[in-house]
């Protein structure tokens, strides 16, 4: 017979096991690069994974037909063709930051699963008393 | 006019503030008392809960007596304690 | 008059930063020369240092109320046009009056915990020192950094006003009581301190600790709960939790705060795990603090981390850091006398079940934090910033989630030390019978999700134990003569802390079943429509009716009318809308959702057309008020168990 501690040590350490093995699969499947538009273009080791893009809609990009959405997201330097199917976030405008989420295609455009306006939850102060 | 106003409020914040530290209080010598009485509040708590895990079937008739008088002979040791003149000094 | 309201609240603040470190000053000395009058000149620091908190705070919402945007916070929160109600939310709809908020609690608890602490005057003086640290630490971000009162020139004829995603009643309780509960953590943490400093974490720290946590949990509760509201009902996308970092960042210490509240009985009945005991309250108060700066300094949510986080994130970060490093010290240096008072004797006992309730909840805070920091940790290992999805929170959440679930059917009916076969058989049999029964109907009626039936099943198997529970506990009463409801009643009352324990179960269960049936069994569909038309989502059938515009001060409304029928029942009209803040740009949700016990029925207006057409989607959620329900529940429970008993008599 073990004594309690040890059989409650073993049973901690196999439960604890399970865990981490778990988190490790779930990170695995869902780790997402977050990367600028510059950054994306200089590792070209990660042109397969899932990326998360952060940049700005460039002016005049823009266009929209059948609910696809096609848009140039750029940082200023480097900019990306991005492709989406579904409804565009409330705050997406010309001009503003977005995030766009998903993996590059064949053609080297950005095929987005999810686009994510970014917008501060508090007010800079870059209009005071406008 | 406002300057001087708050020069009032600091000056007799001060006092207030530094009024206690001119008297030689005493510190109370340290007590433990209350952790005495703490654990005779426990004993009592634990003694309560074995009689109601009796009760409502938790326990073998075994088992509650020795739990029972373990815990009985904890429970009058505290109070034996705090019987005591001086006790936790 | 000009900037009077600022000058004053600018006088409070920096006189607050005085008074608190002179209170440091005073306490500190009292306690190393045993000066009695020193430490009352710290008590005294304590109530002036709330005074000037109060006084800060009065000026502030002056400055609100009489729209003075001459104060720059004021003119960054609000505007002229804003009803009253969002004038005082905007308070702390903004960082610099968000930290004052949090100073008058403190301040407030301060005052409570000093005053109730006078009869243990050995733990009075190292808590107060304690507490004036962290006091003093909110003055210094107040009086320089983050200052509420930094003045605006020239002041701006309106202000920008509040963050539309704001102006919410939700939004009204949410922070204070996520405040109250993340500062209510410093005291416990103070008594801790006090503790380790006297070397007394006997059984007054015991009964304290726990006193003093249960209030602050109490309030996390409420506030993870408020904030899961409103994301439900002001962010559109048909969901209450996210694993978002500023979710997270709240839900780590309510993990380790609950995993005290059970290892502390531990504690209490064997004398057992009381140094980490003392390390889960010091971490979660560390987490708190942790927690501030993640949702303050916007480590998380730039592309590069410290590349833009402004000076009050190093702040926090050297605080928190030398915090831990000083109470973690304290602790290393009374470890000697930490000797644990017993052992487990038996694994089938109440303390193995307190054990692994501690496991899985540490655990589970370790694994939020893990997946939190994620990106943090890879930009400083690998230069790359990864981010890690939901699936990675459910996939080990929802394992834990089962395990605790279960936890809380079998620990509560284990005695301690250790269990006979006979009497697991007495206690289980039934239970177990009802969920098997339970898991074996719904599978019938055609639950096939095997993680919702596993929930579903656990959540039958708790509710059996806690009705045996309650059963045999008035039966116990019934037998010795009280009528059943009395013996019911009296069954609670004197025994509050068991039961009121149970009531928090079970609303716990509730909520559960409510996360478990209303994630995997979501249904969403949407469509894009003329008026007059229709289209049908399960058991629903939606028509569109057309758009209307119209205006409310700043804001431009658009509105879709909506009814809906289940079957051929006419269900009533509903009108999900969209605000257009025209002042801040930002379009805004107003969602129509249609509650029952059974199900939500969510409705959004997404877009629409000039010609009048219009898209719907719709969204039907199960079991979703059941989350709302159970943590009412849990919350009632709770203040119920922590209700004061009445003293048991020696015989």
């Amino acid at each position: 017979m073990m004594p309690a501690r040890r059989k409650l040590f073993v049973g901690a350490v196999i439960i604890l096991l399970g865990l981490v093995f778990a988190a490790y699969n779930g990170a695995r499947s869902s780790m997402v690069y977050y990367l600028t538009t510059t950054e994306f273009a200089g590792r070209p080791e990660l042109r397969a994974a899932r990326v998360r893009i952060a940049g700005r809609v460039q002016e005049g990009s823009v266009l929209k037909s059948g609910g696809e959405s096609r848009f140039v997201i750029t940082d200023g330097t480097t900019g990306y063709n991005v492709r989406f199917r579904g409804p565009l976030p409330d705050l997406f405008a010309e001009g503003k930051d977005v995030l766009v989420e998903g993996r590059l295609d064949g053609d080297g455009i950005l095929l987005a699963s999810q686009v994510i306006s970014t917008h501060p939850v508090e007010y800079k102060e870059k209009h005071p008393g406008r | 006019m406002i300057e001087a106003l708050f020069f009032t409020v600091a000056v007799l914040i001060a006092a207030y503030l530094l009024a206690p530290a001119f008297q030689s209080l005493e510190l109370p010598a340290a007590d433990t008392r209350d952790a005495l009485d703490a654990a005779g509040d426990a004993a009592l708590r634990a003694l309560h809960d074995l009689d109601l895990d009796w009760q409502t079937g938790k326990l073998s008739e075994r088992d509650y007596r020795a739990a029972r008088a373990t815990l009985e002979a904890e429970a009058s040791e505290i109070f034996r304690q705090l019987a005591e003149p001086g006790a936790g000094q | 008059m000009v900037n009077f309201v600022g000058e004053i609240g600018r006088f409070a603040l920096l006189a607050g930063l005085v008074v608190a470190l002179f209170g440091i000053a005073a306490t500190t000395l009292g306690l190393t020369r045993r000066h009695g009058g020193y430490l009352a000149s710290g008590r005294r620091a304590v109530t002036v240092w709330a005074l000037l908190m109060a006084l800060a705070s009065a000026a502030l919402l002056t400055a609100f109320l009489s729209r003075d945007f001459s104060v720059r916070f004021v003119a960054m929160a609000s505007e002229s046009t804003q009803p009253l109600l969002q004038t005082i939310m905007a308070f702390w709809g903004g960082h610099d009056g968000a930290l004052l908020l949090w100073a008058l609690i403190l301040a407030g608890y301060m005052v409570v915990a000093v005053w109730s602490l006078r009869s243990h005057p050995d733990l009075q003086g190292p808590a107060t020192a304690t507490l004036l640290v962290v006091a003093a630490f909110f003055s210094v971000l107040l009086a320089g950094a983050s200052n509420p009162f930094a003045p605006l020139v020239p002041p701006p004829p309106d202000g920008q006003g509040l963050n539309p995603l704001l102006r919410n009643p939700w939004m009204s309780a949410h922070p204070p009581m996520l405040y109250l509960g993340f500062v209510g953590m410093s005291v416990p943490f103070a008594l801790a301190v006090a503790a380790l400093i006297t070397g007394r974490l006997d059984d007054t720290w015991v009964a304290l600790s726990r006193r003093w946590i249960v209030v602050p949990w109490i309030f996390l509760t409420l506030g993870l709960l408020l904030g899961a509201k409103w994301s439900y009902e002001v962010l559109g996308w048909g969901g209450y939790w996210a694993w978002d970092p500023v979710e997270n960042a709240a839900f780590m210490p309510w993990l380790t705060a609950t995993a005290f509240l059970h290892s502390i009985q531990i504690q209490e009945r064997r004398g057992m795990l009381v140094a980490w005991n003392v390390a889960l309250i010091l971490l979660t108060f560390g987490l708190t603090i942790f927690g501030t700066f993640l949702v303050r300094s916007g480590v998380l949510s730039s592309v590069h981390a410290f590349a833009k986080a402004p000076l009050i994130g190093y702040l926090f970060l050297g605080f928190l850091s030398a915090l831990l490093l000083v109470s973690f010290g304290l602790l290393a240096w009374r470890w000697g006398a930490l000797k644990s008072g017993g052992t487990v004797e038996s694994v089938i006992s109440r303390e193995t079940a307190f054990l692994a309730n501690n496991l899985l909840f540490v655990t589970a805070a370790i694994v939020v934090l893990v997946g939190t920091m994620f990106p943090v940790l890879t930009e400083a290992f690998r230069g790359v910033k990864i981010n890690v999805g939901p699936p990675y929170f459910n996939t080990v959440m929802v394992p834990i989630s089962i395990g605790i679930l279960l936890l809380m059917g079998i620990g509560p009916l284990l005695p301690w030390r250790l269990a006979t076969r006979e009497q697991l058989a007495r206690n289980f049999t039934l239970p177990s019978a009802a969920a098997v029964l339970g898991a074996l109907m719904l599978g019938l009626l055609g639950v096939r999700h095997a993680g919702a039936l596993l929930v579903f099943a656990g959540a039958l198997f708790v509710s059996g134990t806690i009705v045996l529970e309650t059963v045999r506990g008035t039966r116990v009463r019934i037998r010795r003569g009280e009528h059943a409801p009395l013996a019911l009643a009296r069954l609670f009352m004197r025994n509050r802390r068991r039961y009121g324990g149970y009531v928090v179960h079970f609303g716990v269960l509730l909520m559960l079943v409510g996360v478990a049936a209303s994630s995997a069994f979501d249904t969403q569909a949407g469509a894009t429509l003329r008026p007059g038309e229709r289209f049908g989502v399960g058991r629903y059938t939606i028509e569109y009716g057309g758009l209307r515009h119209s205006e409310l001060p700043g804001i431009d409304v658009t509105e879709a009318s909506v009814r809906v029928w289940a079957g051929a029942r006419f269900l009533g009209s509903y009108s999900p809308q969209r605000y257009f803040y025209r002042a801040q740009e930002q379009p805004m949700h107003h969602v129509a959702i249609r509650s029952s016990l059974r199900e939500d029925l969510y409705l959004i207006l997404s877009e629409w057309t000039p010609d009048g057409g219009g898209t719907i989607r719709v969204l039907v959620h199960p079991l979703v008020s059941w989350l709302w329900a159970g943590g009412v529940v849990a919350v009632l429970g709770a203040a119920f168990a922590v209700l004061p008993e009445r003293r048991r008599r020696a015989s």
